[in-house]
């Protein structure tokens, strides 16, 4: 299993390498931070389908779906961030208005 | 004088919002969705053809949901997940069912590990509805 990681991680390397040169730095911390989130679950499917509990397709899903969570979770954050920004915005004009009808 | 200066203010952070405000329609909406999801999802071990009517009352439901907050506001980030959500060609819900389809039955430890996600995945749409502004 460790090799497997390994591998991946060197995978990762290499993908940024080729297809994103001007990022490469950037797209390898998170794409080892990737392969960081799905370890655990990673030899859970493994050994699933290793004993023809999933299918190929199957364990392909499983492993894509977690990229289309993580791209979930940061549209939540962002979507929290602008959020906090308006709540910010918010507690200024409550401060403003509440200085102006003390005038 | 000083309401036509408190009018503006309001009208200032009306215009100002960078998110849509929280929406209990939304909130109501996604919670039961996700309870519908998870439960249609556990019929994967039987034939797609089997349920096929469920799996297209549920995607009407899924679209339906999508095109009220599309047509919301500053709500780009909660309609993006929905787009991700329910694609066919991606794979959260609306790959399940392009995957059910295509193999006619799933087994039983890929519907276990795949309604994790969809689990979270709907808890990400919450989690971002529940966190936004009261009225």
């Amino acid at each position: 299993m460790a090799i497997i990681i390994d591998d991946l991680k060197n995978d990762v390397v290499e993908l940024a390498k080729s297809t994103v040169q001007n990022y490469v730095s950037e797209a390898i911390i998170d794409g080892k931070a990737f392969i960081d989130t799905i370890e655990d679950d990673l030899l859970v499917w493994m050994t699933g389908y290793a004993e023809g509990k999933m299918t190929k397709e199957e364990m392909e899903s499983l492993i894509r779906g977690k990229k289309d969570l993580a791209e979930m979770k940061a549209l939540k954050q962002k979507g929290l961030a602008k959020v906090k920004i308006d709540q910010f915005v918010n507690g200024i004009i409550d401060q403003t208005i509440s200085r102006i009808l003390k005038v | 004088m000083k309401l036509a200066k408190i009018a503006t203010l309001v009208l200032f952070v009306v215009g100002c919002a960078s998110i849509s405000q929280y929406s209990h329609y939304a909130y109501i909406q996604a919670v039961n969705l996700k309870v519908d999801s998870l439960n249609l999802m556990d019929n994967g071990v039987e034939e797609f053809s089997q349920h096929e009517k469920e799996v297209k009352d549920l995607t009407l439901n899924i679209e339906k949901a999508y095109q009220y907050e599309k047509g919301r506001p500053k709500n780009d980030e909660t309609t993006k997940m929905w787009e991700i959500l329910k694609s066919p060609d991606r794979d959260l819900l609306g790959g399940f069912f392009t995957l059910w389809k295509k193999q006619g039955k799933l087994n039983e430890m890929y519907i276990a590990e795949k309604k994790k996600q969809i689990e979270k995945a709907f808890d990400e749409i919450i989690g971002l509805e529940s966190g936004k502004i009261k009225k």
